[in-house]
């Protein structure tokens, strides 16, 4: 989708990103408590284990008839199935563990209510932010575009051979 | 990448239930170098791919988790989203074209 030289998607999600930031400055106490409500939800690893397990589920359901889906290293010597667990488990124990130490970083750095990271700097523990922010991201990221593609997949058309 | 072919009647696009790298290796997962999609009548070289559009999407999803981190983790994370985003875009154009470029 573009508008001469402009992508507009990315035009969009700058300006939605720009109106987050916003939002975060002028609802500060509002927002500090919505993360920590979500950070602190304790059905948030399993949430985020079933989201993870049902997209790449759908995922591999869409390519385990296709002969020429040649995706990953696992897939080449263990199969499609043995692909998409292994996405699960991988992405979900990133994601899970990912979400815990942003909440231990979140209750520390942002809030102050109590110290996850004894012996840690503030260099290592800001590391470790952008460390979290990119692979939880990345996982659902990740999850999101197998489950696109999976359903995109489903949804395409039957091809039948011509035999002559 | 997502394979296509373009209707002769309605113009209209219709995607393969099928990823092939190349042509010669959608053939062969056909077993036929033609091939019906809705009753109308296809050549393997009719197949074009397109790839897909990933930098929006990682990008929005690095911000909105950046949340976590204020508003420079939302700055990172739209950052390091944009980033691997064009990078897997660049990956699955050079795929695309290679498909294209392919022949039987």
């Amino acid at each position: 989708m573009t508008l001469g030289k402009f992508n507009l998607k990315l035009i969009f999600v700058a300006l939605l990103l720009t109106g987050i930031s916003y939002l975060l400055v002028i609802n500060q106490q509002e927002t500090l408590l919505l993360i920590k409500n979500v950070l602190s939800w304790k059905h948030l690893n399993l949430s985020i284990w079933l989201g993870l397990s049902i997209c790449f589920f759908i995922h591999y359901l869409s390519i385990k008839d296709n002969k020429n889906h040649s995706q990953g290293l696992i897939y080449v010597h263990f199969g499609k199935f043995a692909d998409s667990a292994f996405a699960i488990g991988t992405y979900g124990l990133a994601s899970t563990t990912s979400a815990s130490l942003l909440k231990g970083i979140y209750f520390q750095q942002v809030l102050d209510l109590e110290v996850y990271f004894q012996n840690f700097n503030q260099v290592d523990i800001y590391s470790m932010l952008v460390v979290c922010i990119f692979l939880l991201s990345y996982s659902i990221y990740a999850a999101i575009t197998a489950f696109i593609n999976g359903v995109t997949l489903s949804q395409s058309e039957k091809v039948i051979p011509i035999i002559e | 990448m997502k394979l296509f072919v373009i209707s002769p009647t309605t113009k209209s696009k219709h995607y393969l239930n099928h990823q092939s790298k190349n042509r010669a290796d959608l053939v062969n997962d056909l077993g036929s170098d033609k091939f019906e999609i809705n009753s109308e009548r296809y050549s393997i070289n009719d197949v074009k791919a397109e790839s897909s559009d990933n930098t929006a999407g990682a990008m929005a999803a690095g911000g909105v988790i950046g949340v976590a981190g204020g508003v420079p983790g939302v700055v990172i994370g739209g950052i390091l989203g944009a980033l691997f985003g064009k990078a897997s875009d660049n990956e699955d154009k050079e795929k695309a074209e290679a498909f294209n470029l392919s022949a039987i």
